[in-house]
């Protein structure tokens, strides 16, 4: 088995004159769950299209289960699952409908998983899809993509329209069946708390280019806010270089600094460079977040 | 308010499509006018009947713009939205009708009918009008099949129509108290419309997907009425799907989209117990025998409306096509399929309007021209025609080039119009060639459309 599910080199995607994504490059491990944080237009819906083969990408090369996305052969796309970010297909059909047309496609289908998920997340099979709601489509659109207990499940701001107690239970489901089964899952999500919770590897996506790609936890490690406090003037750069200083609010003889790759000796530097106090503060994914697309 | 209204009366003049059917209909208003004053009568009939045509197109489109105007949470949430925005509708309705007023004064007796005459058409005309900005506001595809029907049933009358108001002058005062009620009926539904009214969704519009989603709620209502009529033909789906036929051919194969597509059927169902019977009620009539009843002369009628009833149960699916090649179907394999698909449904079309519009009536009417060679040629050259032309249409609609798909486009409707003209007047000879020039053409263009949708992106 390929050691990645995902491998994207370089890739670009214009529309016209406008460049969505720029040179990016991408590796999902086998068995990972793969978490992409971007603001709204950075590009995370046209990266995934592109990963589908929805979308053909302008430079670049694009490997998903070891196949060419744009010329998926069949046997790729029965172990690649998808929840697009809003899933209204087929509304004059009811989903027990959808399910068995769905079903049809696939050499493998898992019936019982689904009629389980059914009876959890209380949807009623006899209902025609054009009159569910926003969160119930989201629901079926996810049960729909485990039928065939797919390899890679991609998804696509799939906790959006649920509501907490779904939400809870779409984590919950993802954790078991990481851990039933060698399945990878490559998800978008604005929920930073959720990713937190499941995501072992995290991208963090601006203006189409990739500004972090690595696990969590090295994510945590190297994004810090730092508290510094310094009798004299305190230079732009702390003596760490621009490029590692992400933002930096200043008033009189304080300053609260957050820096990208940090390291211990930072707070040395800092310390002998200033003349200043610093206490490093960590972060959570959110606030990361927030630094980064400052 | 002295703001608001010239920025309403802008989201109908920078609405492109309304801005070209508003020029057209002045600028042929005005032409055809000074056609007439001219003396110049054959010119000034065909520009007015473009100013007929594109009347009909502008108030469609009135209803559309007003429903999209209303049909959303600000017309219930901002203060005055709906007045003001009912009123610009209004004034623009009223210019419109006030230009066609302008329009006919003067022309007596270059038209020759009498006053009562005139003044019954202009009610009748309005009538209609309002019927149609009541469709374009309805806007949906099942309301325009019961109007075709209704359209059939009174043309039944329609060449006696002048005699009629004529004779009968208490007649325009009717027509004029319904547009009246039409126009009352309107205004009353537009400053009430809430989203859970079945005419709330409209279709056309983008992204599709959402309108379609609330068609499918809109319908509910509609079809609640139609109910008892519509389970005698309702087909009902299998209960157990099989399996996708993986190594069966390429026919087979594309059946199983149809596990998702049956409502076409009860469309051709009802072409074929409705609509036939009513067009053989129309053509009937003696004065149909130049026109309805040489089937020469119907070429465009039987080309287009398979093309364009094809085109439009396929649209729709097209919007799913994205999440459906997701499925372990190879690309190529499903672009065919689709290909076969929609080349079935225009063949299922083609041979319903054949078999209702041509073989049954010249069967009833004129027997003896079944035993021409000529008839069996034309009867081939609609269906081949018809293949040419959606091929070509299949072709555009992956050309990504908007220079080229002008320039197919004239080239395609100079086509159309050439051959509706040229039409009774084709030897057999000339037919034959036509149809193998048709089906090389639509061969060519199908190799061309598959390439084409292959390179697609689908979203």
């Amino acid at each position: 088995m390929d050691r990645y599910v995902i491998e994207a080199k370089d890739i670009s995607k214009n529309f016209g004159a406008k460049q969505v994504l720029d040179q990016l490059s991408l590796s999902v491990p086998a068995g990972s769950v793969f978490g992409l944080l971007g603001t709204n237009g950075a590009g995370k819906t046209t990266l995934i299209k592109c990963l589908l083969g929805l979308y053909k990408i302008s430079r670049g090369k694009i490997h998903v289960l070891g196949d060419d996305p744009w010329d998926f052969m069949e046997a790729t796309k029965e172990q690649l699952g998808y929840v697009p970010q809003s899933d209204r297909v087929y509304p004059w059909l009811t989903v027990k409908e959808l399910i068995a047309y769905t079903a049809s496609f696939y050499k493998h289908w898992n019936a019982p998983l689904i009629e389980k998920l059914i009876k959890e997340w209380r949807i009623n099979p006899e209902e025609k899809l054009g009159v569910l709601s926003e969160g119930e489509a989201q629901k079926v659109s996810i049960i729909l993509s485990l039928g065939h207990e797919p390899k890679l499940l991609v998804l696509d701001e799939p906790v959006a329209s649920l509501d907490p107690a779904a939400r809870r239970q779409f984590i919950k489901m993802i954790l078991q069946i990481v851990s039933d089964r060698e399945c990878a899952i490559f998800f978008s999500t604005h929920i930073t708390s959720d990713l937190e919770r499941v995501a072992d590897q995290v991208a963090v996506l601006k203006e189409g280019r990739i500004h972090f790609h690595g696990e969590l936890g090295a994510l945590k490690d190297e994004v810090k806010r730092l508290h510094i406090r310094s009798e004299q003037q305190l230079p732009d750069d702390l003596g760490l270089g621009r490029e590692k200083v992400i933002y930096c609010e200043s008033s009189a003889g304080e300053a609260i600094v957050s820096v990208r790759g940090f390291k211990k000796e930072f707070k040395d530097i800092i310390e002998a460079t200033c003349k200043a106090r610093v206490e490093v503060e960590d972060l959570n994914l959110e606030e990361i977040f927030l630094e980064l697309n400052r | 308010m002295k703001q608001t209204l010239p920025q309403i009366f802008q989201l109908y003049f920078r609405n492109p499509s309304f801005r070209i059917l508003s020029i057209i209909f002045f600028l042929s208003a005005l032409i055809s006018k000074w056609l007439y004053l001219a003396h110049q009568t054959w010119w000034a009939e065909d520009v007015t009947t473009v100013l007929f045509i594109v009347t009909l197109w502008l108030t469609f489109y009135m209803g559309l713009i007003v429903k999209r105007q209303l049909a959303n949470h600000r017309a219930s949430l901002l203060p005055g939205y709906r007045r003001q925005h009912m009123m610009c509708f209004f004034v623009l309705y009223l210019i419109y009708v006030l230009v066609i007023m302008l329009w006919r004064d003067g022309l007596r007796p270059m038209i020759e009918i009498t006053e009562h005459a005139q003044q019954g058409i202009l009610a009748a005309c309005l009538l209609a009008a309002l019927g149609v900005t009541w469709i374009g506001y309805l806007s949906m595809g099942r309301i325009f099949i019961y109007f075709y029907a209704g359209i059939l049933i009174m043309a039944k009358q329609t060449l006696y129509l002048l005699d009629i108001f004529e004779q009968a002058v208490y007649l325009k005062y009717i027509l004029s108290a319904g547009s009246l009620l039409l126009v009352v009926g309107l205004a009353v539904r537009l400053t009430r419309l809430k989203e859970d009214h079945f005419e709330y969704g409209y279709l056309l519009a983008w992204p599709p997907r959402k309108y379609i989603v609330d068609q499918v709620k809109a319908s509910q209502s509609i079809s609640n009425i139609f109910d008892p009529w519509l389970k005698i033909f309702r087909v009902k789906r299998a209960p157990a799907i099989p399996p996708y036929p993986r190594d069966a051919n390429l026919f087979v194969r594309s059946r199983h989209w149809d596990y998702v597509d049956r409502m076409s059927i009860v469309s051709i169902l009802f072409w074929m117990t409705v609509a036939a019977p009513l067009y053989m009620l129309f053509i009937q009539r003696p004065e149909m025998e130049k026109f309805f009843r040489n089937v020469y002369t119907n070429f465009l009628l039987l080309t287009m409306t398979p093309v364009l009833v094809a085109l439009g149960s396929q649209y729709k699916r097209i919007t799913y096509w994205g999440y459906d090649l997701l499925k372990p179907v190879k690309k190529e394999s499903y672009v065919k399929e689709r290909g076969v698909v929609v080349l079935r449904t225009l063949f299922s079309y083609w041979i319903v309007f054949i078999v209702c519009l041509v073989l049954i009536p010249n069967y009833v009417f004129k027997p003896e021209v079944l035993h021409t060679l000529k008839f069996w040629a034309f009867f081939l050259l609609t269906g081949t025609f018809s293949f040419l032309t959606l091929t070509w249409i299949a072709y555009l609609g992956c050309e990504s080039d908007s220079k080229r798909v002008v320039i197919h486009g004239i080239i395609l409707a100079s086509l159309v119009l050439i051959y509706f003209s040229l039409m009774p007047a084709f030897s057999i000879l000339e037919m034959v060639m036509s149809n193998v020039v048709c089906l090389t053409g639509g061969v060519i263009l199908t190799k061309l459309a598959y390439r084409g949708w292959c390179e697609q992106e689908f979203v």
